[in-house]
């Protein structure tokens, strides 16, 4: 048994390297297609991490009354902490509300020199609230309309957020439908590429098959040759685009980088992070459409 | 033994290959088959090797029925046989050494058994010197001479030899014909087709002649008499 797979993997070897120039032609092919289904990948990273990073920047103030104490501000902090679409709450205290709005405000003489004509800070503390999911703020605020908290709530301040959001998620949907449509017809022209490939370079040996079946072998040790040889292409395919892709990031990313006004997620780190889940992903989809299409191709040969 | 029950091939649509053969091999015998060119010599070697199917009548070698045989258990029918092919089928992109070798790979013999082996046979063939060329760099004799080791190499109970010496001078057949000669006086059956009137006449052994794709002479001792 150990001396039949140690023939086979010698031969599928063997026959690889005897064909190297028609084998070589097979290779770009599995590896212009591997880019293709790469380039969707990076697509995929760059609005996943576009839609993060928009909303990580989405918060809500809950602005508290003057006439709230600090022991009432930390139980609210800690209820919205207890809830479980919360992810984080900030407490800014009432001089750090002040300072913000000055700076805010910093251009406008009107508005600070108003401010001088009070005596004390005319603001209470606040908690900026972020949550899991961008969807979740209005569950979350309406949470806190009871009577309990609107004595201690002077004012919920979602701003702009509301549209932003709305944006993001349509933004996002719509390039996930676009990409789920994009890598259904690679993945059809993908199968019919492999498929024929591998058939043309199955149907360029059926003279020699049959050869192999006249003088005594049986149908797995044929076969068996082929899945080696396709395990070869498969290797070098994946290993070629992973070793392509790197390049074409560096031409990609900056370009990228200037498009999201420097925003962009870091499609390097994406794939040094990544890089034996990418490789194993891609070694085994290829491996795995090559294998389906010589089992049909080489059926017809295997039968006399 | 190898026994023809009224064989018949037709290949599709309705060409006769051979016609209500009926012939017994016993073990050990040397038989000849001759006949003119498309009398069914060399479909008598495809039905013996199981390539193409039997459309009627029965066909048992040894213990195994060809006409009922399973996908399966045709590869290990065949490496009881040596065949020599009228075409050689040589495998292009292995070397003479490797063609040859092959026929005990499949076989799941060791590489140290097949260093041993493949050269002795080589030597036989007189191809000693050449077993590193690929079978487009050697003569055609050459590649024939391949061909019947690769035939040979595995030591099989039976062997069809179908036109071995179509491509050798004289003499190279005359040794030819010598080493299955010895062959089959170690105990395998050799089934040789040719159209080589001196080989038939000197053998002086069984000789099986087709017409047409029928059994028209069958004779112990026979002469070259088409
Ligand atoms: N694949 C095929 N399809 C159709 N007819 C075939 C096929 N192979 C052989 N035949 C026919 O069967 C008959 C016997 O052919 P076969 O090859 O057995 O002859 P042969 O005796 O070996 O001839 P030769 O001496 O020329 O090699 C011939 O009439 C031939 O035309
Ligand atoms: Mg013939």
């Amino acid at each position: 048994m150990i001396s039949n797979l140690q023939k086979i993997f010698k031969f599928g070897a063997q026959n690889f390297a005897r064909n190297f120039w028609l084998k070589i032609l097979t290779i770009v092919i599995l590896t212009v297609l591997l880019l293709l289904i790469n380039g969707l990948v990076i697509i995929n990273f760059l609005t996943n991490e576009a839609s993060r990073q928009v909303q990580s920047k989405v918060d809500v103030s809950i602005y508290l009354k003057t006439s709230a104490t600090n022991e009432e501000a930390q139980s609210l902090r800690s209820y919205l902490m207890s809830l479980a679409n919360v992810s984080n709450v900030t407490y800014k205290s009432s001089d750090d509300v002040l300072k913000e709005f000055k700076e805010t405000h910093k251009d406008d003489q009107d508005i600070l020199s108003s401010l001088t004509f009070l005596e004390t800070n005319p603001f209470g503390g606040a908690l900026v609230v972020q949550t899991v999911n961008v969807n979740d703020y209005n569950t979350v605020l309406k949470q806190l309309d009871t009577p309990i908290y609107d004595k201690i709530i002077e004012n919920k301040d979602f701003g702009d957020n509301e549209k932003l959001i709305e944006v993001i998620n349509r933004m996002t949907s719509f390039v996930k439908q676009f990409i789920v449509l994009i890598s259904l017809f690679f993945a059809l022209i993908a199968v019919i590429v492999i498929f024929n490939t591998i058939r043309m370079g199955i149907d360029a040996h059926r003279h020699e098959i049959s050869i192999m079946r006249l003088v005594g072998a049986a149908n797995w040790f044929v076969k068996g040759q082929f899945v080696v040889e396709l395990l070869i292409y498969s290797t070098i395919a994946a290993i070629a685009s992973l070793i392509l892709i790197f390049p074409i990031i560096s031409v990609i990313q900056p370009n990228v980088l200037a498009f999201f006004n420097g925003q962009a997620g870091d499609i390097f780190a994406y794939y040094r992070a990544n890089i034996f889940g990418l490789f194993a992903l891609q070694f085994v989809g290829i491996f795995a459409f090559s294998l389906l299409s010589a089992w049909f191709a080489l059926g017809r040969y295997l039968k006399k | 033994m190898i026994e023809f029950k009224n064989v018949s091939k037709i290949y599709p649509p309705d060409f006769v290959g051979v016609k209500n053969i009926s012939l017994r091999i016993q073990d050990g015998e040397f038989v000849s088959v001759i006949g003119k060119s498309g009398s069914g010599k060399t479909t008598l070697v495809k039905l013996l090797m199981a390539e193409e199917p039997i459309s009627h009548g029965e066909l048992k070698i040894g213990d195994v029925e060809v006409t009922k045989i399973k996908r399966n258990e045709i590869p290990s029918l065949r490496r009881q046989i040596g065949a020599v092919f009228q075409d050689y089928k040589l495998l292009p992109r292995k070397t003479i050494f490797e063609n040859v070798a092959y026929a005990l790979e499949v076989c799941g013999i060791n590489n140290k058994r097949i260093g041993e082996i493949v050269p002795q046979v080589l030597r036989v063939v007189g191809l000693e010197g050449k077993e590193g060329r690929y079978p487009l760099q050697i003569s055609g004799g050459e590649q024939q001479r391949a061909a019947i080791a690769r035939a040979l190499v595995h030591s099989p109970k039976l062997l069809v030899a179908d036109e071995p010496t179509g491509n050798l001078d004289a003499l190279n057949t005359q040794e030819i014909i010598e080493l299955l000669k010895k062959i089959n006086s170690l105990g395998t059956t050799v089934l040789l087709v040719t159209h080589n009137r001196e080989v038939v006449n000197a053998l002086k052994k069984r000789v099986v002649t087709l017409d047409m794709g029928m059994v028209v002479g069958d004779a112990e001792h026979g002469r070259y008499k088409i």
